[in-house]
């Protein structure tokens, strides 16, 4: 697991690139025989506001790659990155915009 | 604390949480059998109730013409409508077609960029659900050299 982003601030758009450590398993591999493991919910939160919900399935590629940008952002401001899978495991990480 | 304030508030807070509640639907928590669903078009109607869209310039989707590895085709998808609900990527050729859905709100700006897996070639359709509950459609035909499905 672990979360690496990008996120810079110009004219109070905020723009995150994200991406997530994750296998994004559909289970379908070697005749269906494997575990399904993949992210189901992300969100990026900003003062307590969502600004970016996103339900994924496992058509999402390993270790997911997501650009989105945000308006009424400013530089140090902190945003949350929170996750969860279909198997209940979850991981959320503060970042601060730049 | 006094009886009738305790009381107050508990009404305070049931009013909240239902707020909450209503502020939290999605196409996953109201619609789950979606992202089971085996073909592109049940999916479409049990995330949104019906089959019928508009076929317009409103929903933009970017995709490459032709993906060397679908294991991760770049796609980025995106709306000039103002207000829009939500966004469905439906994928046609893969074994469960909803593939991602966002829930859009204020601020956010509707254009998203990730990667997907393409099993085979075929259709890959972005559906914008205007203000109104209406569909908008785009469509772009994907050719897939390498199948992209395990793991």
């Amino acid at each position: 697991m672990g979360i690496k982003a990008i996120a810079k601030v110009k004219h109070d758009i905020a723009t995150v690139k994200l991406l997530v450590k994750h296998p994004m398993a559909s289970g379908k591999i070697g005749g269906g025989k494997g575990e399904a493991k993949y992210i189901n919910h992300l969100t990026v939160k900003h003062g307590g506001r969502v600004v970016y919900d996103m339900y994924p399935t496992s058509a999402v590629s390993k270790n997911p790659y997501i650009k989105f940008a945000f308006k009424g952002a400013k530089k140090g401001d902190t945003i949350t990155v929170w996750w969860q899978d279909n198997t209940g495991k979850s991981e959320k990480k503060d970042i601060k915009l730049k | 604390m006094k009886r009738r304030n305790f009381l107050g508030l508990g009404f305070a807070t049931m009013a909240v949480t239902a707020l909450q509640t209503v502020g939290s639907a999605s196409i996953f928590s109201q619609h789950p059998k979606a992202f089971m669903a085996t073909s592109g078009d049940a999916a479409l109607k049990d995330a949104y109730g019906t089959t019928s869209v508009i076929k317009d310039d409103k929903a933009k989707l970017k995709l490459p013409d032709i993906a060397e590895n679908g294991g991760a085709v770049p796609v980025t998808v995106s709306t000039s409508l103002d207000n829009a609900k939500s966004m469905t990527l439906i994928i046609d050729g893969n074994p469960h077609p909803l593939a991602v859905t966002w829930e859009l709100s204020e601020g956010t700006i509707p254009k998203f960029s990730t990667r997907i897996k393409m099993r085979k070639t075929g259709n890959v359709r972005l559906v914008v659900e205007d203000a109104n509950g209406k569909l908008h459609v785009a469509t772009k035909q994907v050719k897939v050299t390498v199948g992209g499905c395990g793991g």
